[in-house]
């Protein structure tokens, strides 16, 4: 068919002998390849098909533009997990005030599915022998997924990219456990490449968190694997020890030094500014929480220098009351996050490895010979070397000091005074004679300080143990679907599927087991103690 | 009378003794034709001598009885001889002078009476027996020529027997000879209702209108003069039915939207294509604003570079049975441009000045009765203004005080020369705008070159013609809340005086550079994003915009025989534009480091076109006449761009690549030179019985680039029609002078755009390789739009009164659009899908008059109007997964927060959704702790109306008595909406009048109960707030444009120039009617996005001005 046309136009043409410079429709495909993209051949040379999409993976893990980053988890986690309040009241009904906006609530499932899964799957199909890299690729896709359902709870995983208008969603049950095979699948595979070519890092320039160096990914995916196996501790106690134990006895160890830090370091031609520089400076979206004040300044500790700026206002440290109806103009000399362009984003900080180790311990699980006050004193000593802090004389030892009263300056009703049952009453000095719960917030606390400025992490450990105890909002604009005393426990699906996966949402609830919105727990938050 | 008289007098003998061979036209003369006489005569009366010769020739012999003896005794034997020849011997038996033109032959005294010049005084008029100014009056075959003046005069010195023509646009050229009377009286007949009347059609074809199937609407140059705009397009406005044009809020030299029938694409352009002088120009679309966070301007459009005197006349295709020779362009209509040649004969030099003056218009109201901050006074920072109530004498800026009146000025030169056998055009325009706004410099120069000749004994025609513009636009217009100073004139706190912070900047003694000084102070990390100061937003991030280019083409066209020619054409259309922005050291930190932030692009884009095109045109016997056409077309595009947008390094204000601070992610972005690529074979029958019965067939097959890897890289588009002039069919009562129906049916085509079809590649950002975010789909079809038309034209009492009518009903299917896809649906975001059919209906028509009342005053009135119903009928179905999925809504990008456009099947294209304070099913607003509560979810926005108007209305007068002339337009738009977002963000700031008279009644009333002002416009206003309350109708009746002008003769000038005309003109005079706060036919942008939204746009401007022209 195509042919005798094609006949047809040759033969006019050199009839009409016009077009001496046309050379027909052959060339079409040509044309109408865009030559500003990259063709698979072009990427086929140094690895670039497979390692290339690595760094986009890194990348959104914690995503590196400023707006993204703002509505993946600054404007929900950071603000839920009770470290930062936004001084921005042109947001209106938002978030921060339990009213959670549809439009907001996209982001970490587009992020996550659109760059973790997406360049996962594209590594998995062109790497060939490279399996090794396989196994990298998917313990940073666990990373970045376990915080995409750990806001919405079920989502689409095993089904993923099988339809352009439907895709089911999983249980989150089904989810942690896929979880934790894969990361028994990347453990197993990088351990034998690490023990076949020791010292060879074949993927060294497209990994800006370790350098692809394989032995530290392993500790990642240990720490990783410790960290979610405490998540499900009250919905499943039997797999949530065994693998905290697994990843405990693994031989290649777990985050543990400074140099384990887990940043998304600017080398091999990333350049990004840290977006919560612009969030917090040219925005002026974000600032410090009134829980973060009344907690770090109860404790005197110099680690609020290290996290915040003095205020504008009084040039002091002022942290705003989550929650209420903020006015800009009020709020925005509150003090400001202390951080810089240059700042790499933090993905993992070793000594959370201490605090999970010190809470397997005071659950009597086998965390490797430590005791969870050894665990906790190492958890704390190390952060404060992770953030460049001095640890005072005696801080460790300091049995008196909770969190500060808050109090508001520039408006009395979001006080909150001494004796109020939401300070954070607890000391830091470790207790054996202590109660296991309050241990647990001792343990809690201080890793909600170490791990900051993870919201997202911060905020799963709120909704688990209900630690550190932080402060409820003062107006809440759910219309009566997230409670002020239970606080929130999860973010509605993402709207967008309402209009793309309608099907799929519907399977999502389903799984979900409650309503779609923000009051609804998780499938791991079940802990009798939490209200 | 007296001239007819005179003439029947000349002829008459002619005609009796020889009757006049045949009323078909015989562009030859005899000599050409090669014919020979035989006569034998032997003194003989001339006179008879010559009838036999007429009679044998074919010619019609004219002469004076009273100039020689007719009776002389001649006596000529010959055979076969050539004409010429016994004209000689003739000549040397009577000393009398022959001289054949065509197939007339003119009998002069003698040889020295040609040389007996004498002055021929005359007037022209036409039938109602109105002067007819500046008809073109010359002598047959030499450039020897006037032009009538404004009473119709002319003076030309010629000789008996020389051949005056009589041409003048519109009118049948009439020849006389000349004899021996000095003093003529000339008609000239109007063609409109000649049934030869031709038409240019699509491609540059010619055609008899007759003929045509479809509705075409012609527009003269002239028209278009009334009152000027530097970009033509806008002063269409009103003149043609089923035509909306809505303008870019971005100034001089801005794009246009223009929309044929009603929006057909969703996802495509519904814009015209623009063609000039039969060949599609590129059309240049420029990026348009996206949001409240857009950074750059509308950048012009292809359309808007056009040097307006440049343009002889406009034709609209409207319809797709017009426009099908366009095939893969053509759903959207025609707007079909005839640029000005130069003329044979006299040399004529024009020089055109127009100078406007724009005010701003339609500026909002505010309050000057609160003044800065906050009910609650804690905030002594507050940038609102619902404070407490202003001391007496409070500063209050007027948002009037900060625009300048604007000055356009076009000053244009055109000369045009030639000879019957070279003709050449030269213009020259310079157009100069100072916009309303501080800084904002338009500025323009074209220059035209056109040459037509003709060589190979008047065979071959070439045309050769060069355009070249060169263009810069200095800070233009933007909207959204970046970088734009409207935000901080409009929102400036009331009662704070403005005047201290028009000195914008000062030295940071520090840093040893200037910083803002505003009323955000300046602290090292920048000021506002969105409200900098406006005369540091003019002064220190100044944008400039570039463009160079260059039309050139060459046609040439050969004639076989008289009904059969060859023509090629090939046009290049190469356009250089480049756009920069400089942000000095102190812009806000978004926006730029401490030591500032440089933007930059260039990009070039060249379109090459060529065709071939065989003609023929011929009577296949008494009355069947055939004419017809076949072609090939390539047409090919290329584009390309480099840029660089970036913050500083370590030199403040230094904006140089080699400045840029690349650790700061990489500010480099590419398009590599990207082509894309049609080639097409054409062919278009007309077949015509009697002349008033005729066939028109079309059709074109294309084969297009993009479609490269569907399964089909080729669409064929058909069309059909017929028309009947009634009145040529039928005796009709004498007070109808024409009538004529027509009905076609017609498929043309939307192509899809490059690369969607191509198989996934990869997008590189920070280095590393992203899938690109849409599917491609090898499945895609182009768009294509069924188009069924009918219509009529009646003309009545000779032409006084016409009218004429259009229904017309189109589908177009297939609609390419992008729809998101599920995030977790394998690395996509969006996909291309073909599916969904728009229904456009509609009905347009318009009803004229022309004629003259009482003494010599002439009247033109034109009624247009235009009805148009649109219908999404259907979008898309997906089977894939063998659930049925049904998208039903499509959102187009580039929403802003509470305000989104759809195409929503059911509903009309282009319903506008917005924000709103949840309401309970009475419609009342839900109260929750005593406040309304915003729906906040996209999904659920309400629907507030549609973009589109119902109904347009235009009414163009024209009156001219003796040296005077007046013209106006009005037009309405009824129906549709709009809403402003401008509004709802004063509203916000509490520097709105409404804010204000909320107060002071006590709060807002809702239900029953007073809400405090701020608190419930904090919730309404802003860019998030409930802008389905600011939703208004777009229902607009205005005075459009009128002018009063007065030409002088001559004769005041001892005829050393023709005529000078002055004018005062002026453009959006007033409005009739009009509901909504800002001018609704003003948008943000040009593509199908942001349709009936204000956001900070320029407001609408009333200009007046006046224009001299002179013609030499």
């Amino acid at each position: 068919m195509k042919k005798t046309y094609k006949k047809n136009w040759l033969l006019l043409a050199c009839i009409l002998g016009l077009f001496a410079i046309s050379s027909c429709t052959k060339d079409f495909q040509g044309l109408n390849t865009d030559p500003s993209k990259v063709t698979q051949g072009q990427a086929a040379g140094d690895q670039e098909s497979t390692g290339g999409f690595f760094p986009d993976m890194e990348e959104n893990i914690f995503n590196i533009t400023d707006y993204n980053y703002q509505v993946q988890q600054n404007l929900n986690a950071d603000v839920f997990s009770g470290y930062m309040m936004s001084p921005d009241d042109g947001f209106g009904n938002n978030n921060t005030n339990y009213f959670m906006r549809s439009d907001w609530n996209n982001e970490m499932f587009d992020l996550g599915n659109q760059h973790i899964m997406n360049n996962w799957v594209q590594i998995r199909k062109n790497a060939g022998s490279a399996q090794h890299f396989v196994a990298m690729a998917l313990i940073l896709k666990v990373e970045g997924m376990h915080r995409v359902t750990d806001q919405y709870g079920p989502m689409p995983y095993s089904k993923y990219g099988s339809n352009a208008f439907f895709v089911p969603y999983d249980s989150q049950k089904d989810i942690y456990t896929r979880f934790f095979t894969e990361l028994d699948t990347a453990v197993n595979t990088l351990t034998a490449f690490v023990k076949t070519y020791p010292g060879q890092t074949p993927f060294k320039r497209f990994d800006m968190i370790y350098g692809g160096d394989y032995k530290q990914w392993l500790k990642f995916a240990n720490t990783l694997r410790l960290r979610l196996a405490m998540r499900i501790v009250y919905v499943d106690p039997a797999t949530a020890q065994a693998q905290a134990e697994k990843a405990v006895a693994d031989p290649n160890g777990l985050l543990s030094v400074v140099t384990d830090d887990a940043y998304l370091n600017m080398v091999n031609g990333l350049n990004y500014q840290n977006p919560l520089w612009n969030i917090t400076n040219a925005y002026g979206d974000i600032s410090m929480s009134a829980a973060m004040k009344s907690i770090i300044e109860g404790y005197n500790d110099p680690r609020e220098a290290a996290y915040f700026l003095p205020s504008a206002y009084d040039n002091k440290f002022e942290g705003i009351r989550q929650g209420q109806n903020i006015t800009s103009a009020v709020y925005a000399g509150f003090s400001l996050l202390n951080v810089q362009a240059t700042t790499p984003l933090e993905i993992m900080a070793a000594s959370e490895s201490y605090f999970l180790r010190a809470e397997g311990a005071l659950r009597g699980w086998n965390m490797g010979g430590g005791t969870a006050q050894s665990f906790y004193e190492q958890g704390v000593a190390l952060s404060f070397q992770e953030k460049g802090a001095t640890m005072p004389a005696g801080y460790l030892t300091n049995s008196t000091a909770t969190a500060a009263p808050y109090v508001d300056p520039t408006n009395g009703a979001n006080n909150v005074p001494a004796g109020n049952p939401y300070l954070n009453n607890i000391t830091i000095a470790w207790n054996s004679g202590d109660t296991f719960e309050h241990n647990l917030q001792r343990i809690i606390t201080q890793k909600w300080i170490a791990i900051y400025p993870d919201g997202e992490e911060a905020w799963c450990d709120f909704r688990r143990t209900g630690y550190p105890k932080l402060f409820p909002v003062v107006v809440n604009n759910s219309g009566g679907l997230i409670s002020t005393t239970s606080f929130v426990k999860r973010i509605p699906f993402a709207a967008d599927e309402d209009l793309t996966n309608p099907k799929g949402v519907a399977t999502g609830v389903a799984a979900l087991g409650g309503p779609d919105n923000g009051g609804t727990r998780l499938w791991w938050d079940v802990n009798p103690l939490v209200p | 009378m007296k001239i007819n008289l005179h003439f029947l007098k000349i002829c008459c003998i002619a005609v009796l003794l020889a009757p006049v061979v045949s009323s078909a036209a015989q562009p030859e003369t005899p000599t050409d034709q090669g014919i020979t006489l035989t006569i034998n005569v032997v003194k003989k009366p001339l006179e008879n001598v010559l009838a036999t010769l007429g009679q044998q020739a074919g010619l019609d012999v004219h002469y004076d009885r009273n100039e020689f003896d007719s009776k002389k005794l001649v006596s000529i034997s010959c055979k076969n001889l050539p004409v010429e020849q016994v004209l000689a011997e003739l000549t040397d038996q009577t000393g009398l002078h022959f001289s054949l033109i065509k197939n007339k032959l003119i009998v002069t005294g003698s040889n020295n009476a040609s040389n007996t010049i004498q002055t021929i005084h005359g007037v022209v008029k036409d039938t109602t027996g109105m002067p007819l100014i500046g008809v073109s009056v010359g002598i047959k075959g030499t450039t020897k020529g006037t032009l009538t003046d404004i009473n119709g005069n002319f003076t030309l010195d010629a000789a008996s027997g020389d051949v005056l023509m009589f041409t003048y646009i519109g009118y049948t050229t009439k020849e006389i000879v000349v004899g021996s009377e000095t003093t003529l009286n000339v008609v000239l007949k109007a063609n409109s209702s000649s049934l030869n009347e031709v038409v240019v059609t699509a491609l540059g074809l010619k055609k008899t209108s007759a003929s045509l199937s479809y509705d075409q609407q012609t527009v003269s140059g002239k028209e278009l003069e009334v009152a000027k705009d530097p970009s033509f397009v806008n002063s269409l406005d009103g003149k043609v039915s089923g035509l909306q044009i809505t303008s870019s809020s971005s100034g001089a030299g801005g794009s246009t939207k223009v929309v044929l029938r009603g929006n057909k694409s969703i996802y495509g352009s519904s814009n015209v294509l623009y063609v000039v002088d039969g060949v599609p120009l590129n059309a240049l679309t420029s990026t348009q604003p996206t949001g409240v966070f857009s950074y750059g301007a509308d950048g012009g459009d292809g359309i808007s570079n056009i040097n307006p005197d440049d343009i002889e006349s406009i034709s609209v295709l409207k319809g797709a049975s017009a426009s099908a020779l366009y095939g893969s362009q053509a759903a959207n209509g025609v707007i079909m441009i005839t640029t000005k040649k130069g003329k044979a004969g006299k040399t004529t030099v024009t020089f055109n000045s127009n100078t406007t003056f724009d005010k701003a218009v339609l500026l909002p109201k505010l309050q000057s009765e609160y003044g800065r901050g906050d009910a609650d006074t804690s905030n002594v920072s507050s940038l609102n203004s619902y404070g407490a109530k202003q001391a007496a004498g409070s500063p209050n800026l007027n948002p009037a005080s900060y625009f300048n009146t604007g000055v356009s000025t076009i000053n244009s030169f055109t000369l045009s020369t030639g000879t019957e056998k070279n003709q050449t055009y030269i213009s020259y325009a310079n157009t100069h705008a100072d916009g309303i706004e501080p800084g904002n410099i338009f500025s323009r120069n074209n220059i035209t070159f056109r040459n037509t000749s003709k060589a190979l004994n008047d065979k071959m025609t070439i045309d050769l013609s060069a355009n070249y513009i060169f263009q810069n636009t200095d800070n233009r217009p933007i909207s959204g809340t970046y970088f734009n100073p409207l935000t901080s004139i409009y929102l400036f706190p009331r009662g704070t005086d403005f005047n201290q912070y028009k000195n914008y900047e000062y030295i940071d003694p520090v840093r040893d550079v200037y910083v803002p000084n505003w009323i955000i102070p300046y602290t090292g990390g920048g000021s506002a994003d969105d409200l900098q100061n406006p005369y540091w937003i003019q002064n220190k991030n100044p944008t400039t915009q570039g463009l160079n280019r260059l039309l050139a083409s060459i046609s040439a066209k050969y004639d076989f025989n008289s009904w059969l020619n060859l023509q090629a054409r090939v046009k290049l259309d190469k356009a250089d534009q480049t756009s920069s922005q400089e942000l000095y050291a102190g812009t806000a930190e978004l926006f730029a480091s401490q030591s500032g932030g440089y933007n930059y692009t260039s990009s070039g884009q060249n379109q090459v076109y060529g065709d071939l095109l065989l003609n023929a045109n011929k009577d296949l016997s008494h009355d069947f006449s055939f004419n017809g056409t076949i072609g090939a077309i390539i047409q090919d595009n290329q584009s390309s761009s480099l840029g660089f947008g970036g913050h500083l390094g370590n030199v403040d204000n230094y904006f140089n690549v080699s400045n840029l601070d690349l650790s700061a992610g990489n500010p480099f972005k590419q398009t590599n030179k990207t082509e894309n690529q049609t080639q097409s074979l054409l062919g278009s029958f007309d077949f015509g019985y009697k002349k008033y019965l005729y066939l028109d067939i079309t059709g074109r097959n294309d084969w297009a680039s993009p479609l490269a890897f569907t399964p089909n890289d080729f669409f064929f588009y058909p069309s059909v029609g017929l028309s009947d002039v009634l009145s040529s069919m039928f005796k009709m009562p004498d007070f109808i002078s024409y009538s004529k129906v027509r009905v076609s049916y017609t498929e043309v085509g939307n192509s899809i755009p490059a690369f969607v079809s191509t198989p996934a590649q990869y997008t590189v950002t920070n280095a590393s390789l992203n899938l690109n975010l849409t599917q491609p789909l090898a499945t895609l079809k182009p768009e294509i739009t069924h188009s069924f038309e009918a219509g009529m034209e009646w003309r009545f009492i000779n032409d006084h009164i016409t009218f004429d009518a259009t229904y017309y009903h189109t589908n177009t299917y297939n609609q390419l659009f992008n729809v998101a896809t599920s995030a977790a649906s394998g690395g996509y975001k969006t996909q291309y899908i073909n599916g969904g059919n728009v229904k456009n209906e509609g009905f347009e028509g318009s009803l004229g008059y022309n004629g003259i009342i009482g003494d010599g005053l002439r009247w033109t009135s034109n009624v247009t109007f235009s009805l148009n119903r649109n219908k999404v009928l259907a979008l898309y179905t997906d089977n894939s997964s063998g659930v049925p999925n049904v998208i039903t809504e499509f959102t187009f990008p580039n929403t802003v927060n509470s305000y989104q456009l759809e195409a929503v099947v059911g509903k009309p294209f282009g319903e506008i959704y917005a924000n709103d304070f949840q309401k309970d099913a009475s419609g009342k607003i839900i109260l929750t702790n005593g406040l309304p509560q915003l729906i906040n979810n996209p999904n659920n926005y309400v629907d507030v109306g549609n973009s589109n108007p119902n109904f347009l209305l235009g009414w163009t007068n024209s009156f001219r008595y003796k040296q005077f002339d007046l013209a106006f337009t009005i037009d309405g738009r009824f129906g549709g909406e709009v809403v402003d977002m401008t509004q709802a963000y004063l509203d916000l700031y509490g520097v709105s009048q409404a804010s204000a008279t909320a107060r002071d009644n006590g709060g807002v009333l809702i239900n029953g109960t007073h809400i405090d002002a701020q608190a419930y416009y904090n919730l309404a206003g802003g860019r998030e707030g409930a802008l389905a309350e600011y939703a208004y109708s777009a229902t607009n009746i205005r005075l459009r444009e009128a002018s009063l002008g007065y030409t002088i003769p001559g004769s005041a000038f001892n005829n050393k120039i023709q005529n000078i005309r002055i004018a005062f003109t002026g453009r959006n005079l007033f409005f009739f009617y009009l509901k909504a706060p800002y001018d609704p036919e003003t948008t943000l942008s040009t593509d199908n996005s942001l349709q009936g939204i204000d956001l900070f746009g320029q407001p609408s401007t009333r200009s007046l001005g006046f224009n001299i022209s002179a013609r030499f």
